[in-house]
């Protein structure tokens, strides 16, 4: 087997943790160790970085929609009833 | 309906929950999909709520329980509208689709910033969303559009936290490969940039 490729099938351990690497900071966790080997692993470090770029696309690009008028009224109403 | 304790004001309850209205119907619609069916899966939301609301735990976190209610009133309306329910878009699909993505991509996704002029991405972007499996679907949107925590995500979906993880794992996995198929359909890929190897998946969106 060739060193990349053995050293791809390493790194499939981490790349699962690389997925919820970008959301450490929302949630607090300790990825000491995540960033200790995305400092020495060039090829981890790119998939956390495309991985981040799948997310801010995401949250930049989804627009937010726009309540329809008069919904509150509908939801006020049937409750009312209710 | 007479399932309704009367200790229920409906003024404090709409209060109190009418907040959420923007974020309900935004997911709602990301949900259903469309602008009707969103409307009517909040309204049923509301409904649920205030017949419910006897149950909620003053101090405890509403906004997340409202986001339970509006997923239940999903999968029950989505499953009614299949005449045969396809539980794959609901569970169990885990193993047959990590087998096909789980593949690194050698091309890249544009940076937002190189493709901030094309417009035509917010539909790249919403088809791609569009079309994961619903299970995905949610666990990328209370996520990532509504910023939620995982532990709130696993409270909201009713499922642990370690399928949270997984879910927007996956979900982000498969919107990677959507997205880049979309760029490389619009050029926004430059030459050379092909994957490793190709998937000869249909379509999904």
């Amino acid at each position: 087997m060739r060193e990349s490729e053995r050293t791809g099938l390493t790194c499939n351990r981490w790349r699962r943790v690389l997925f919820l690497w970008i959301d450490r900071e929302r949630e607090g966790l300790p990825f000491a160790r995540v960033e200790r080997h995305l400092g020495e692993c060039p090829h981890c470090r790119e998939r956390a970085q495309q991985v981040e770029r799948v997310v801010s696309i995401v949250r930049a690009r989804c627009r937010r929609e726009s309540v329809p008028a008069g919904l509150v009224e509908r939801i006020r109403i049937t409750i009312e009833r209710d | 309906m007479a399932d309704r304790p009367d200790r229920i004001d409906p003024a404090e309850f709409e209060r109190q929950a009418l907040p959420f209205l923007e974020s309900l119907y935004n997911t709602a619609y990301r949900l259903a999909r469309n602008a009707e069916d969103a409307e009517d899966l909040v309204q049923e939301t509301y409904l649920r709520a205030y017949r419910s609301f006897d149950r909620f735990t003053p101090g405890t976190n509403l906004k997340a329980w409202l986001f339970r209610i509006l997923k239940n009133a999903f999968i029950n309306e989505y499953r009614k509208r299949r005449a045969a329910p396809r539980e794959e878009d609901f569970a169990g699909i885990e193993e047959s689709f990590e087998s096909r993505v789980d593949t690194d991509h050698v091309a890249s996704i544009p940076n937002p910033e190189e493709v901030a002029l094309a417009r035509s991405l917010d539909e790249g972007v919403q088809e791609a969303l569009d079309a994961l499996p619903a299970d995905y679907r949610m666990a990328i949107v209370l996520a990532d559009l509504e910023g939620f925590s995982y532990k709130e995500i696993a409270d909201i979906l009713e499922i642990p936290i370690g399928t949270v993880m997984s879910r927007l794992y996956r979900g982000r996995k498969q919107l990677e490969g959507q997205l880049l198929a979309y760029a490389r359909a619009h050029n926004y890929l430059g030459e050379g940039a092909e994957p490793a190897r190709r998937r000869s998946r249909a379509g999904a969106a």
